[in-house]
């Protein structure tokens, strides 16, 4: 049935200024911290009000600051996994997947045992939560929400901190809660890597108004400002755009250098570019590359196979090549070398 | 010139510490040098001493067990509820902790007594409290409740707001939450506030005077006795004060421990004594 919400309130520094419909699988609220994104997530679940707004969740009016109208968070069904997970930390593990659970003790104790199953949990019914590792208790939140059968489900950043392998099995713990509730989720990220794993849909939230929104693949392609364009982690380059022809835009940038597109823009614009589409060769160029722009190395940073290279053009720009390369150029800082990408790699946004 | 400082400095912060010392130690330690364990003995047992501890600990523990009942679900009240006037109630919550001992008497002689504004409703229900032992547990309640309800209130305001919020769109009432989560999460803070509130009952002095008077076996508790014994017999003064030393220092010794149990310093006694936390 999906979610319509439509609020207007002060935040500390900005005005949260959003009207979304959401449907029934997942949609990801992308922004930085202190974008809004909590504060929509607790209004949903009704632990906020706002100072105006409209909400219906699945197809009963939860809010309406017009007319007065206020559903007890409880009456929305709604489940809410928190970031920090507010797992009760005086119970054990199934005492907390019990808590909301209705019914007599051995009723609640038996749900209780068959959600923690479902979730890997099977012999820490009894345990306390403080004992658990942090993907158990991951788990339990899990178990938790899902133990009032909400119809609504809200994730509250479920994969920061996490190291690479404990990510895949948060992911998978994340797609069992999912699967389970018969209605929209909602998940809140910083990071456009997990809406892209986990959302269909990504809305990305910048100082509390929606900057774009599309599938994570139509945003990283195509970034429609300079925020979301770093937000996505491509390179976010300002300049003045002018047709060239034959198919081309030139772009030159604020600090000097030139930059080809095949996209059509005129006047000021963002150039973006993803680090892994740059190329880096010693001065001068060689090859087919319409962008071949002077760059001094500033700092390198190897990542296993990969390294990435910060330069400045005088523009920062972003490099990712592999560290073969990077070693078989003899990149150190201070050297100057050419920065090269494809004019088929370069969007183009107006501002 | 900076060494110079440095050493004045660290010279200074010694000095005042054996200053603090000697105020606030000497005059604790001096009456153990002056009174003997044999004495000590002795003077435990007269019946006068004996009544005192008696009357002290039972008035102090039931004052514990209606500050804790009444105090907690108010201090709840206060930490998590915010309404117009919440300061104002909170500054006369506490300020009994600043009032002079005479003031208080005066008080609850004018709120109980046989004039005072609730004497005659108490009266025409046949009551009468001031020197009564319903008049020591009142005088300690009025000056040890607030220590309690500032320790208890600071335990419900530090819990985590979201743990209730989890339990609220769980669809859980706020009374299970209070019971079975809040209460026992704020349990470390309630205890070191239940002991600071006995410790300060047992030591009530002036407001019982005025307020309870002195009759042995009913109202004298072990302060009282002891400041009435004093002109006439100070070695077993001493005896019966070292023996509210030993007391009250078994009930610090509790509260360092609770707090270390639980990986802080205690809240005490910054957090019970600083008018503003």
């Amino acid at each position: 049935m999906g979610l319509s919400l439509r609020i207007r309130t002060p935040l500390s520094h900005f005005d949260l200024d959003v009207a979304e419909e959401f449907g029934d699988g997942v949609t990801a609220l992308v922004g930085p911290s202190g974008a809004g994104k909590t504060s929509i997530l607790e209004t949903i679940a009704g632990l906020r009000r706002p100072a105006s707004g409209r909400l219906v969740g699945n197809g009963r009016l939860w809010l309406d600051t017009a007319s007065g109208v206020a559903c007890a968070p409880r009456e929305r069904r709604v489940g809410y996994v928190f970031q920090d997970l507010a797992l009760f930390p005086n119970l054990s593990a199934g005492q907390n997947v019990a808590w909301g659970i209705g019914g007599s003790r051995t009723q609640r104790r038996e749900e209780a045992a068959e959600l923690l199953r479902q979730f890997g949990l099977d012999g820490d019914m009894d345990r306390p939560v403080t004992v658990l590792s942090g993907g158990e208790r991951r788990r339990v939140a899990l178990a938790r929400t899902l133990a009032t059968m909400p119809t609504t489900l809200l994730l509250d950043e479920p994969l920061t901190g996490l190291d690479a392998r404990s990510r895949g099995d948060a992911v998978a713990a994340l797609r069992i809660a999912i699967s389970r509730v018969d209605g929209p989720t909602v998940l809140v990220t910083h990071n456009f890597a997990d809406a892209a794993d986990l959302a269909e849909e990504v809305l990305v939230l910048e100082e509390g108004r929606i900057a774009q929104r599309g599938t994570a693949a139509s945003i990283g392609a195509a970034p429609a400002s300079r925020f979301v364009a770093s937000l996505v982690g491509a390179n976010a380059l300002e300049g003045r755009a002018t047709p060239r022809g034959g198919g081309l835009t030139e772009v030159y940038l604020t600090g000097g250098s030139r930059v080809l597109s095949t996209d059509d823009a005129v006047g000021p614009v963002v150039a973006t570019v993803f680090p892994l589409d740059i190329a880096l060769a010693p001065a001068p160029a060689p090859g087919s590359a319409l962008n071949a722009i002077g760059a001094t190395v500033r700092s390198l940073s190897a990542i296993g196979p990969h390294t990435r290279v910060r330069l400045s053009i005088p523009e920062e720009l972003i490099a990712e090549i592999t560290t073969v390369s990077a070693e078989r150029l003899g990149l150190a800082p201070g050297q100057t070398v050419r920065a090269i990408w494809k004019a088929t790699a370069t969007r183009l946004v107006s501002r | 010139m900076i060494r110079r400082k440095e050493i004045f400095f660290r010279l200074g912060l010694v000095i005042a510490l054996s200053a603090t010392l000697l105020a606030l130690v000497l005059p604790v330690v001096a009456i153990f040098i002056q009174s003997g364990p044999a004495e000590l003995l002795a003077s435990l047992g007269r019946p006068a001493a004996q009544d005192a501890l008696v009357v002290s600990l039972r008035s102090a523990a039931i004052c514990l067990v209606v500050v804790v009942a009444f105090g907690t679900p108010a201090a709840y009240l206060l930490a998590t509820r915010r309404f117009p006037g919440r300061a104002a109630v909170i500054t006369a919550v506490e300020l009994p902790i600043v009032l002079p001992p005479s003031v208080a008497g005066i008080g609850l002689l004018a709120a109980f007594g046989p004039h005072g504004t609730l004497g005659g409703t108490l009266e025409s229900l046949g009551i009468n409290l001031p020197l009564t032992a319903a008049a020591v547990v009142i005088a300690m309640v009025f000056v040890s409740g607030p220590l309690y309800i500032r320790q208890a209130q600071a335990a419900f305001a530090a819990l985590d707001p979201r743990l209730a919020h989890a339990s609220s769109v769980l669809g859980v009432g706020e009374a299970r939450w209070f019971g079975r989560v809040a209460v026992p999460l704020a349990a470390p803070g309630l205890g070191t506030g239940a002991t600071l509130a006995f410790g300060r009952a047992l030591g009530e002095f002036g407001a019982t005077l005025m307020f309870a008077g002195s009759l042995q076996g009913v109202t004298q508790t072990l302060p009282i006795a002891i400041f009435e014994i004093f002109g006439t017999d100070f070695t077993a003064a001493l005896a019966m004060g070292a023996l509210l030393v030993a007391v009250s220092a078994a009930l610090l010794l509790t509260v360092k421990l609770l707090g270390a149990r639980h990986g802080a310093e205690p809240a005490y006694p910054h957090a019970a004594l600083s008018l503003r936390s």
